[in-house]
């Protein structure tokens, strides 16, 4: 390492590791921070501050995946650990501004920075990157990457409404297992891959509750702790994430009998929906609830959406679930990757009637194009509910935080004494 | 409105007018070119096919429809056009086809089926809501790598089916007779166009390199392609006559070759900023003018058009400049081609704002330039005419750079 290598590194370890102390003492310091909380906190600190590796339980192979388009299941049937990459650190977000092209989007730049730095455990550790090609910064990523990393290029289906494209993305899936059994030695067998859906549908089990328990009662947490909650996922072995959501729903349920809320009775409840908000970046998030919102719901990749959609498997067959697992990959899916895209309003029309949601706020990662495109159809649609939205355009630095609060104030405020009642 | 259109193709057009060596052939061009964009025209003007994207195989185009269109973009007035239903951050070509396609004052689409080439994030947005306007769209969903046996099948299953589909739109059964036809048809263009560039770049000063591209491209908005390679044939004719009775004068400006974002007729503003910074532009490297230097197919008078396209699978992808993949080789491999073959003394890497994909090449373009020897110059610009003279300034200086580069280079081998 070359001297100057060595103060960028040094660099990198004290900004990173404080931007995400910063971001994890705010969270910290919320209200109504629930106690079985912590386990995740605790992961993210893990992962952020100390810099340790995904912890495991066996010594077994991780695999980085850069979208939620890649089934864990499939990981962990063959014997690997998944850990969701995409990055959300503005440290690394400056160091890959230095390698990738100005305008690329601040996630993959994160990603990139994270790959050139080498010093964070949980990417450098990684036997196996898969990308799937969702977008264009993702599609030049996997080109990336691929001459640094072992890489599975996963090609996504841009329409899925048709038998072939669904058979197309089975292949794929194929593909990404012979190269899974090259990192592992296991093949995928009906038995590993059935027991890799138990550890899936017991965490989804968990999360439905939690979900369930957030749409009977919005107010029951704040949705800062949710995000981090969700966040945590991505480092945290399948089963374990799972008694750890067991534990928060068994205390929330408490906190709901005792009739408490986590927030007061007039705060905007607001749904958050566009690009993906990943840890550290939790600035959205964090700059509704200390405004004086609530965010009650998510639309987002890393929120929600990520374990929402079970597989529903028809035919007990290892492909049987396989073709499970491309169905729940693509066609509930609502990222704009795809050409036709109309289920995201219909999913974000649903979520405003669960949540009973006052305003919507319109996160875009600067360069996230394709979720620009969606703006303004979901304004229109926004518009004929009577529902405000504000699109908000942000990167991986705190410099615009200042001009985003006094936008996510006002907006608050046009909803709080601009009369909706929806 | 729409004269503001045929108002921007004409201005561009009387500035191509006077450079050249008095062929009296180009005069054909001109009126061909300025009798598509017309207002009359593209008021009844309703093509059965229109191909958007350079991705889509024109062979395969032309065996289920006879005069398809390809709409490319280009138009600084039809981006006007588009400002409305699409984000900021799109690019210039996806906002003219849009604005093209989506308009008060043209209907390109009344009757026609639209097959769109999913090669990046904007054509891909595109397909949705061109859709949701109620307009029949073909989507060609291309894998993301060309260099393996599974993406090839990929490939040509893609465009067997996009073929398919739209013959069945359009009510002509794709045949291999058809097909072979038309990737007969395609050679003799590409085989006409390569003997008319190749001449062009003996007397460089025989047209000015903009009005060269004009005229290879404008087979894209030739009414009659039969009629189009008489005139493109008679024109390379006229030129071989003009360089066997007069020795070509010397040309000692810097031969750049432009590399990136594809240059689009009616915006020739990087062609002309070159030109008029002392530069001579020997080549593009683009998804356009890579259209017509395609290698060529080994056809067979008889056999199915699966074996065709099969065949196609294995030569096209990998020799096209295309946002599609993951690594642009076909770029890359273009590239050193040029860097090879002709005495390039810098290469000008032009990003279309918003045309991210290409902006990712920049460092593999700068890493086999440098092994050449040869500077690369990134110019980003859009459709707008605001940053013109600051182009300018720069291309100036890098222009200057080139000239004592080569000054000096002189000095040593003497």
């Amino acid at each position: 390492m070359t001297p100057a290598e060595a103060r960028q590194r040094d660099r990198f370890d004290r900004k990173s590791v404080a931007v995400a102390e910063k971001m994890l003492r705010r969270m910290r310091e919320m209200t109504h921070k629930p106690a079985a909380l912590e386990p995740f906190l605790e992961t993210l600190s893990r992962i952020f501050v100390d810099r340790e590796d995904a912890r495991k339980p066996q010594d077994i192979p991780t695999v980085g995946t850069y979208c939620v388009m890649v089934p864990p299941e499939m990981i962990y049937a063959q014997g690997a650990m998944p850990v969701k990459l995409c990055g959300g650190s503005y440290t690394a977000f400056s160091i890959g501004d230095d390698i990738s092209p100005r305008d690329a989007c601040p996630l993959v730049k994160a990603v990139m920075g994270f790959e050139e730095i080498d010093a964070m455990p949980v990417y450098q550790n990684c036997s196996l990157m898969a990308v799937p090609v969702t977008c264009d910064c993702k599609k030049k990523l996997a080109g990336w990457l691929s001459a640094r990393r072992s890489t599975a290029i996963l090609h996504v289906p841009a329409n899925r409404e048709r038998d072939e494209d669904m058979e197309r993305f089975v292949g794929e899936l194929y593909a990404f297992s012979r190269q899974l059994e090259g990192i592992t030695g296991q093949p995928l067998s009906y038995e590993n891959l059935s027991a890799a859906f138990r550890l899936t549908a017991n965490a989804q089990y968990q999360l439905s509750r939690f979900i369930d328990l957030r749409r009977k009662h919005p107010k029951i947490i704040r949705g800062t702790f949710a995000m981090a909650a969700m966040n945590a996922m991505s480092y945290t072995w399948a089963p374990e994430w799972t008694a750890q959501m067991a534990a928060l729903n068994d205390e929330l349920e408490a906190i709901a009998r005792s009739g408490e809320n986590a927030v007061r009775e007039n705060q905007p409840r607001i749904l958050l929906t566009g690009s993906p908000v990943v840890f550290p970046n939790m600035k959205i998030p964090l700059l509704i609830e200390e405004m004086g919102g609530l965010l009650a719901a998510d639309e987002t990749c890393m929120g929600e959406r990520g374990l929402y959609d079970p597989p529903a498997v028809a035919d007990r067959t290892v492909d049987g679930m396989l073709r499970a697992l491309a169905n729940r990959s693509t066609r509930p899916c609502t990222c704009p990757t795809f050409a036709d895209n109309r289920r995201r309003i219909y999913r974000i029309r649903q979520l405003i009637k669960d949540y009973r949601i006052q305003g919507v706020i319109y996160h875009v990662l600067r360069g996230c194009l394709v979720y620009d495109y969606e703006y303004l159809s979901l304004e229109e649609e926004m518009g004929k509910l009577g529902i405000p939205i504000i699109r908000v355009e942000t990167d991986y630095n705190e410099e615009d935080v200042e001009q985003l609060r006094i936008r996510v104030e006002a907006f608050l405020e046009l909803i709080k004494y601009g009369g909706n009642q929806s | 409105m729409s004269e503001k259109l045929n108002a921007e193709v004409r201005t561009v057009l009387e500035q191509l007018w006077h450079e050249h060596c008095g062929f009296a052939e180009i005069a054909w061009f001109f009126r061909e070119v300025d009798a598509f964009f017309g207002e009359e025209h593209l008021k009844n003007y309703h093509p059965e096919l229109i191909v958007l994207g350079e991705d889509y195989p024109p062979e395969l185009a032309l065996s289920v429809c006879d005069h398809p269109f390809l709409l490319l973009g280009g138009s600084l007035e039809t981006t006007h056009w588009s400002d409305a239903l699409l984000p900021r951050d799109a690019d210039p070509v996806s906002r003219s086809a849009c604005g093209y396609l989506l308009n008060d004052h043209f209907s390109l689409i009344e009757k026609a089926t639209v097959i769109l080439t999913l090669s990046n994030d904007n054509r891909r947005k595109l397909a949705g809501l061109l859709r949701a306007r109620g307009i029949d769209v073909i989507t060609v969903d291309l894998p993301p790598v060309f260099d393996t046996a599974s993406s090839q099948e990929a490939w040509a299953a893609e465009m067997l089916r996009v073929a398919d589909e739209a013959s069945e739109r359009l009510g002509k059964k794709l045949s291999y007779r058809r097909l072979f036809r038309a990737a007969e048809e395609a050679a003799r263009i590409r085989k006409v166009i390569t003997s008319f560039r190749m001449l062009t770049l003996n007397s460089p000063g025989c047209m000015s390199p903009a009005l060269r591209d004009l005229i290879a491209e404008s087979v894209f908005y030739a009414q009659d392609r039969a009629e189009w390679l008489e005139h493109l044939s008679r024109l390379t004719g006229e030129i071989a006559s003009r360089q066997q009775r007069y020795y070509p004068q010397p040309d000692d400006r810097p031969w750049v070759i432009t590399v990136g974002s594809p240059v689009i007729f009616p915006n020739e503003k990087l062609p002309m900023l070159l030109d008029a910074s002392g530069l001579y532009l020997a080549d593009r490297i683009d998804s356009l003018s890579m259209m017509t230097q395609k290698p060529a197919l080994k056809l067979r008078r008889f056999g199915k058009p699966e074996s065709l396209v099969r065949q196609m699978a294995q030569i096209i992808p990998g020799s096209e400049v295309s946002g599609a993949w993951t690594v642009n080789r076909g770029l890359l491999n273009s590239m050193e081609d040029r860097l090879r073959i002709l005495p390039v003394d810098g290469i000008v890497y032009h990003v279309l704002k918003g045309q991210i994909e290409y902006d990712f090449e920049l460092p593999e373009v700068e890493r086999m330039a440098a092994e050449y020897g040869v500077p690369v110059f990134r110019l980003e610009t859009d459709y707008q005419q605001q940053d013109v003279e600051q182009l300018r300034i720069r291309m100036e200086a890098f222009a200057e750079m080139l000239r004592q580069r080569s000054g000096e280079r002189m000095r040593i081998a003497q």
